[in-house]
């Protein structure tokens, strides 16, 4: 009996669907980790409104974001600080900013009383840092 | 004896591969529109603060100095009255009192946008009503809006944070 024989291409065949499935998934967590690094937005708070908003956020390279929630407590980087660590912290960002801004973004619940954030407008000026600003919700 | 042909399994093969990519990414697609709904993006209200010495030289002595648009923002009082602001000595108060702000600072900008605006703000006052009243006089378009704060050693306030 003559058995047929099967034709096979020479070579390696490559199965690409793997890979593909590999590639759109790592993409999306890159795509959700860099936006979760950039907003910071650990701590819920219920922002002010305002009209007169800056949407083009992606021009300072270097930010740091302060949490002021509605209990007048102060956040960076989901840990709970002082205000002398705040003031530590511009410090050092005054001392490596060199030539790039540096921007302080201030998140504050709108419950919150003015004089529990006029002290971290008083601290960024004594440091040296004249770019801040408030996280608000356009209208 | 029939020998089956490679050719069968091969066609069924490449139909096949699509089919776990299509899973994937639409299970994605879903999953991104869902989180994609429970978050607000949130804007900035911008503020360009004066670095290095902060307080005026001098602390402002009784009347206010001309030349100088003062807004206070004055927080509720014990008798009952709510939250107003008052400028040049006009007060606006109520809900509808941040519409009128704008209006009236729009008119003082159109006669004289050089004019320093300075943003006095009790410290009782809630930051949701600092920022209405400072994004007021952001969009009566003045070159220089100032925060008021207290100075360290005495009770008068001077021009600090600029615009």
């Amino acid at each position: 009996m003559r058995i047929p024989i099967r034709a096979r291409r020479l070579g390696v065949a490559l199965n690409l669907t793997p890979l593909i499935d590999i590639v759109f998934l790592l993409v999306i967590f890159f795509l959700v980790a860099s936006h979760a690094a950039r907003t910071e937005s650990t701590e819920p708070v219920e922002l002010p409104l305002a009209s007169e908003v800056d949407d083009d956020q992606d021009q300072v390279p270097r930010r740091l974001v302060v949490t002021v929630t509605a209990d007048q407590v102060l956040h960076v980087g989901g840990r709970i600080v002082t205000l002398d660590q705040v003031a530590d912290l511009l410090a050092e960002a005054n001392a490596e900013k060199q030539d790039s801004a540096y921007e302080v973004r201030i998140r504050g619940d709108r419950r919150v009383p003015f004089h529990a954030v006029e002290p971290l407008m008083i601290a960024c000026a004594q440091a040296g840092i004249t770019r801040i600003g408030y996280a608000v919700l356009p209208e | 004896m029939r020998v089956p042909s490679a050719h069968f399994h091969r066609q069924r093969d490449d139909s096949q591969a699509m089919t776990p990519l299509i899973d994937v990414v639409f299970l994605l697609l879903i999953f991104f529109v869902c989180a994609s709904t429970d978050q607000v993006r949130e804007s900035l209200l911008p503020t360009e603060l004066s670095g290095g010495a902060i307080e005026a030289s001098d602390s402002i002595p009784g009347p206010r100095p001309l030349g100088e648009a003062w807004v206070r923002v004055l927080s509720p009082n014990n008798t009952g009255v709510g939250l107003r602001i008052e400028v040049e000595g006009r007060l606006f108060s109520g809900p509808d009192r941040h519409r009128l702000l704008s209006t009236f600072l729009k008119t003082l900008a159109q006669t004289a946008p050089e004019l320093p605006v300075i943003l006095d703000i009790e410290p009782e006052v809630p930051l949701g009503e600092a920022l209405a009243t400072y994004d007021a006089a952001r969009a009566a378009d003045f070159q220089a809006i100032h925060f008021a704060i207290a100075a360290p050693t005495t009770s008068d306030t001077a021009p600090a944070a600029a615009r």
